[in-house]
């Protein structure tokens, strides 16, 4: 047996109007503010548990029992720190790119390869911070096991900082387009190699062009767009690039 | 694969498959976040013997089953809705929520389905899934799947054939009244 053609695709069987409301069933996306909102929920609610765990308990069962996967998700965590094109494949398409280290931990086998990336887009000067949360570092280039603290603590970042971006969200969409700057420039400054990059110079273009700088917003929107093409904000920021 | 990889892949899919399954627009987040923090209790457990397409189905059926069962309780404690004034209710609030007309529409057809239609109609039209996968994620012979979808096709089809003639009718009745 042969699988039909869809209707979106079979201008034989179906009317236009019927391809074209499908067409945009299966374009629907998830909106950018949501995803970034989801997200910090999911956080909040996975990464606790984990991070709370004593330590002799990580490692006199965690470890023992899944010691092999919990070094392959160390090794992954530091093939995204050190090898840039897999890094860049998640952070260009997830708004959170850090994957939380003890999720990865239990995870099967990675599967992020540097054959798997796609292109790293050209870094545009107004985004260049823009994740550079996964930027290449000397010291991650080898892997070795972090401590529980470490995962611990990277955790708590994580959740600190998506409450920081999130914060800075609620300011800007009370309308307070200056104080949501000072908010994102505080972020800024406090996670410079955090992991949600994308979503705050996002918010940082909208910002700026609500604050009325909206030739800073352009151009760095254009910036964005040009790096991230196919990022979850582009959408929204493409009347800001090409007013 | 990795719960961000999942996230950043998937959510989009997640996020529409809920929808579609008839979770209202306002509980849709939380359901989208119910999905993964099951994918993130359950991932050490997947196999890949199914696809992760079909994996995460499987949780968004479960997740927007359980949402609709909490909402229809939510409601049955306040009022005494009936079944048939609950799908009209739906469609009244996605109307309210929802900025797309078209989507809407879809929601409000889908949402008239048959169970088990709608389910292979998403998966097929929407995800484009192949008639395998669907068969598998849905534990169903493939000709069933095929046979559903030729009974989603016809009714989906009816749908917007009543709903032409409905707006048609309410032009000439607003027409009439001018």
């Amino acid at each position: 047996m042969k699988d039909p053609i869809p209707l979106s695709d079979d201008a034989a069987e179906a009317t236009d109007f019927e391809r074209s409301l499908l067409q945009m069933a299966q374009e629907e996306r998830l909106p950018g503010d949501a995803r970034l909102e989801i997200w910090a929920g999911i956080a909040k609610q996975c990464l606790p548990a984990v991070a709370v765990l004593p330590a002799a308990k990580l490692s006199a069962t965690h470890w023992g029992v899944q010691l092999a996967p919990w070094t392959k998700g160390l090794i992954l965590l530091a093939g995204l720190s050190g090898l840039g094109t897999g890094g860049y494949l998640l952070l260009k398409k997830a708004p959170i790119t850090a994957p939380p280290a003890a999720v990865v931990a239990q995870a099967p086998a990675a599967v992020v390869t540097p054959s798997s990336a796609e292109p790293v887009a050209p870094e545009a000067p107004a985004v260049a911070q823009v994740g550079t949360e996964d930027a290449p570092h000397p010291a991650a280039r080898e892997a070795t096991p972090a401590s529980s603290h470490d995962v611990a603590s990277r955790e708590t970042t994580l959740r600190d900082e998506s409450l920081a971006v999130l914060e800075a969200r609620r300011t800007l969409r009370s309308g307070d387009a200056a104080q949501a700057l000072r908010l994102l420039d505080q972020a800024r400054q406090r996670f410079p190699k955090g992991a949600l990059g994308q979503e705050r110079e996002a918010l940082t273009i909208e910002a700026l062009a609500k604050s009325g700088n909206a030739a800073s917003a352009k151009r760095r929107a254009q910036a964005f767009l040009h790096a991230y093409p196919k990022s979850p904000y582009a959408a929204d920021l493409q009347s800001i690039a090409n007013p | 694969m990795t719960l961000t990889e999942i996230y950043a892949q998937h959510a989009d899919f997640v996020w529409r498959t809920v929808r579609r399954l008839g979770v209202p627009e306002a509980e849709a987040n939380d359901s989208v976040q119910d999905v993964f923090v099951v994918v993130h209790k359950s991932l050490s457990q997947f196999e890949g013997r199914s696809s992760l397409t079909t994996w995460l189905f499987t949780i968004c059926r479960s997740v927007a089953r359980e949402r609709r069962r909490r909402s229809r309780r939510d409601r049955d404690a306040h009022d005494d809705t009936s079944v048939e004034e609950e799908v009209d209710l739906r469609a009244d609030v996605a109307r309210t929520a929802e900025h797309n007309q078209r989507l809407m529409l879809l929601e409000t057809i889908l949402s008239g389905f048959e169970v088990e239609q709608r389910n292979v109609f998403i998966l097929f039209e929407i995800e484009k899934l192949t008639g395998e996968e669907i068969s598998e994620v849905l534990a169903i012979p493939l000709g069933t799947v095929y046979s559903r979808l030729q009974l989603a096709r016809k009714a989906f089809k009816q749908a917007l054939t009543r709903n032409e003639a409905r707006e048609r009718f309410q032009e000439v009745r607003a027409g009439g009244r001018s």
